[in-house]
């Protein structure tokens, strides 16, 4: 009995996973034929729409960085006039205020909020909410202190929502310091895989469109609507992307509005980070799947595909179950049975090297469109970021169900520290800038 | 073009019956892949046809390798047949995917073009 069981739980928990590798496969094609069929993903037109926007930026003990943002920022090429940029300086124990004051010393668009040890230090979307009801744009758009914009970002994030139907917009993440170390090269990886392959896919058919908390924005009524963000939640990005959905409204992607970031440099950094985000989408998953299979806002294929995106950090953990299960197996059952039984982890395998929420293949098909090369060669090291990932979804799958059991509902908040690395990369990707354009 | 078509498929008929059908599950899987995403690349269709072969024949010596030494390991008795049968059955899909992507890596390098550099292209 126990052995059918297994058996059982075996092949569904394989199916699981075949459905992952289908659902990628059919997202790299899609991206593929799109460009195909697109020449020129630059020649998009950015229509002429100037709403009043909103940019509002959280930091917490960021002096390394903001400074890097404002100065971007006042480059802008979107009118000033319809600009309002809000630092909200979340009880922080550096110059971080000092820093954001003395830009608003000197350009009058950019206002700083200061929250002090009382009313700060209460996670991200707290200090969203704060901004928010400071926030005077149409457009609420949101960037974290440590990323680098292009130019005419504003314009081309706020273009689809001439759309009425479009509640949100999310923009391209490019990882800035990607030759600093192995780890920064692994992350950009994902990021490739994800923001060039993944969101586009999902956007060009008309899935669910993930809003990642930072380039990116809402429309201010939608926001309203939804009441800002949702403080309990470690992950607020996927839960408003829920909850705008869920609303009846639609994200965008926008691929050609590339920001870049400052990705995490050390193991120890993308521990907490990846543990977090694990932690806060399992939280989602909780949150939102009922009412995600129970609404009549979105078509079937929307559901599906949103169950597997709020499933996603599972995903490390289903392979691993999965992996013990076929262990158990192998050792249970006769020496015949060992082929069949096994034969499972050829998908196991195929999905685990791929296994960090984007496979192999879709993170080489965003490299190819992206017309790089080298960085093909370390797509057969994911499989570093993968055992890492194991551990953290397994650690975070405990924690949340833990937490579920002991009903606790406050979470500590893990910032990213930001090195402040990135300044050398931006002054590289400005000369390499130059020299295109020459 | 036939020839190679022909090829492939003998490749992955070879590998199902003579060496074990988890080989065989897996050089499927790499073809369904190949198939499906590569054609969608630019580039000359006999490269990637030849990129392909190149792959089922890899995936197929790759394969019948690692079979034979499995079954030297037993015959030899290197360590009793449940044991290495464990190390086979784990280790052995999970080297397959690693050829498998690694191969990927190469053939999309091969077809790569210098088009459309982008800022994004700095780091390269």
């Amino acid at each position: 009995m126990l052995i059918e069981v297994v058996e059982f739980l075996f092949v569904f928990l394989l199916a699981i996973l075949v459905a992952y590798l289908v659902r990628h496969n059919i997202f790299t094609f899609a991206v593929l034929r799109s460009a195909n069929n697109t020449k020129k993903t630059e020649s998009t037109p950015v229509a002429k729409f100037e709403p009043t926007v909103s940019i509002l930026i959280p930091a917490r003990n960021e002096e390394n960085v903001i400074g890097r943002l404002l100065r971007r920022l006042t480059e802008l090429t979107y009118p000033k006039k319809k600009l309002q940029v809000i630092v909200i300086n979340d009880a922080s124990t550096d110059q971080t205020g000092k820093i954001a004051s003395d830009f608003h010393k000197k350009y009058s668009y950019i206002e700083v909020i200061h929250r002090d040890k009382k009313s700060g230090g209460k996670g991200k979307s707290a200090a969203m909410n704060h901004g928010f009801s400071k926030a005077t744009g149409e457009i609420i758009l949101c960037f974290d202190a440590d990323y680098y914009p292009q130019q005419d970002i504003v314009e081309r994030l706020t273009a689809p929502f001439v759309d009425p139907k479009v509640g949100g917009v999310q923009g391209r993440v490019v990882v800035l310091n990607e030759p600093q170390n192995m780890i920064t090269r692994l992350i950009a990886l994902e990021r490739v895989g994800g923001y060039r392959v993944d969101q586009e896919a999902r956007d060009n058919l008309g899935l669910i469109v993930q809003f990642g908390g930072t380039v990116g924005g809402f429309r201010r009524s939608v926001l309203e609507a939804l009441h800002g963000w949702d403080e309990s939640m470690l992950s607020e990005d996927t839960d408003l992307t829920l909850r705008t959905y869920l609303a009846g409204y639609k994200i965008k992607y926008e691929v050609t509005a590339e920001c870049y970031e400052e990705a995490v440099d050390n193991w120890g950094a993308y521990w907490k980070q990846r543990y977090r985000w694990a932690k806060g989408h399992m939280q989602c998953f909780y949150k939102h799947i009922w009412k995600l299979l129970a609404t009549n806002k979105l078509t079937f294929i929307q559901k599906v595909d949103g169950l597997l995106l709020l499933s996603v950090y599972f995903l490390p953990t289903i392979v691993l179950f999965s992996f013990i299960l076929g262990l158990f197996l192998l050792l249970q059952l006769p020496a015949e049975g060992y082929g069949l039984a096994f034969i499972g982890l050829v998908p196991v395998s195929c999905y685990s090297f791929v296994g960090n929420f984007a496979p192999f293949f879709e993170v080489g098909v965003g490299l190819y469109l992206d017309g790089r090369k080298r960085s093909q060669w370390l797509l057969p090291l994911s499989i570093l970021t993968f055992g890492f990932n194991l551990s953290i979804c397994g650690l975070a799958y405990l924690n949340v169900t833990m937490d579920k059991i002991r009903r606790k509902k406050k979470h500590s908040w893990a910032k990213t520290v930001h090195s402040g690395s990135g300044d050398h990369y931006v002054n590289r990707l400005i000369t390499v800038g130059e020299q295109l354009e020459q | 073009m036939i020839l190679m078509l022909e090829l492939t498929a003998l490749s992955v008929l070879v590998t199902y019956c003579w060496v074990d059908v988890q080989s065989g599950a897996i050089l499927t899987i790499f073809n369904i892949l190949f198939f499906s995403l590569f054609s969608q690349l630019k580039g000359d269709l006999c490269l990637k046809l030849s990129l392909l072969v190149v792959g089922n024949v890899f995936g197929l010596i790759w394969s019948y390798s690692f079979h034979m030494l499995f079954l030297y390991a037993r015959t030899y008795e290197v360590a009793s047949t449940t044991t290495l049968h464990t190390i086979y059955t784990i280790l052995y899909p999970l080297l397959n995917a690693f050829w498998v992507i690694a191969f990927w890596s190469l053939s999309s390098t091969a077809l790569h073009s210098a088009r459309n550099l982008r800022w994004v292209t700095y780091v390269d």
